[in-house]
């Protein structure tokens, strides 16, 4: 049998995924609202979001190339996203702890 | 305030009801002798609905440490984070306050005020902390309401 390295990285990539699902759902119950319980929903969707497309990666192989590059596309746009909202999130945490 | 939970009056709810010549205005005498320890903040709005501002004035009460929120159901104000501590009436009004604007997610603000050292400024800090943690994990409005309410509690000689 092939030793297929991608594979390897994206079922890790997908457990990690599903790890980091289960801490936002998890902690979610701690922080009901405010300025990190608004913003906590909208990471938990982008998790969500991104486990899914996570959860595709293995059979990239058997799609079209075109539906591929969009997924993966996707991800990247979203994860972008993602990252602004998490630097926004936590600089806003620094001014409240600091104001 | 949280229309679910139940008022009861403090040991200086009490003492001020029985003293006729304490400095307490006519409405908040009002709203305080129909605060009876089992009615729900949502039932005595409609006992008091006569009571103009009948809800400032039980937010006020709950300010001065004349009446505290007590678990509904409950036997007793043992259960109420409002007396869960007696250090000082500053922080039972600060606890009555926490639990009547926050409600069932009190815990964690009732949990630094019982922490606190009882000197005002230890006070002060506290309720700069707690404001803090209510922002940013529980509501902005009520952090704000939280604060403005507390600073006034501690502003006031007991």
């Amino acid at each position: 049998m092939k030793f297929d390295v991608s594979i390897v990285v994206s079922v890790l990539a997908i457990l990690v995924m599903f790890y980091c699902l289960w801490l936002v759902l998890s902690l979610r119950k701690n922080i009901p609202g405010g300025v990190v319980g608004g913003t906590w929903k909208t990471l938990t969707s982008l998790v969500i979001l991104f486990t899914l497309g996570y959860l595709v990666t293995p059979f990239f192989g058997l799609l079209p190339p075109v539906l591929t590059n969009v997924i993966v596309s996707l991800i990247f746009l979203f994860g972008a996203i993602y990252v602004v909202i998490t630097v926004k999130l936590i600089y806003r945490i620094i001014e409240e702890l600091a104001g | 305030m949280d229309p679910h939970i139940v008022l009861a009056k403090t040991p200086q709810g009490v003492e001020v009801l029985s003293h006729r010549g304490h400095d307490l205005p006519r409405t908040l005498r009002h709203a305080l002798i129909l605060v009876d320890g089992r009615s729900t903040v949502d039932e005595l709005e409609k006992k008091g609905a006569i009571i103009p501002e009948f809800l400032a004035a039980l937010r006020e009460l709950i300010t001065r440490g004349l009446v505290a929120p007590r678990s509904a159901g409950g036997m007793g104000a043992a259960k109420s984070p409002a007396s869960r501590v007696a250090a000082s009436p500053y922080h039972r009004s600060l606890l009555g306050l926490a639990e009547s604007i926050l409600g069932e997610r009190s815990e964690k603000v009732a949990r630094k005020i019982e922490e606190a050292g009882p000197s005002r400024e230890e006070l002060a800090a506290v309720v700069d902390a707690c404001y803090k943690l209510i922002r940013l994990t529980i509501d902005e409005a009520k952090a704000e309401q939280f604060r403005e309410a507390a600073r006034e509690a501690l502003s006031r000689d007991v």
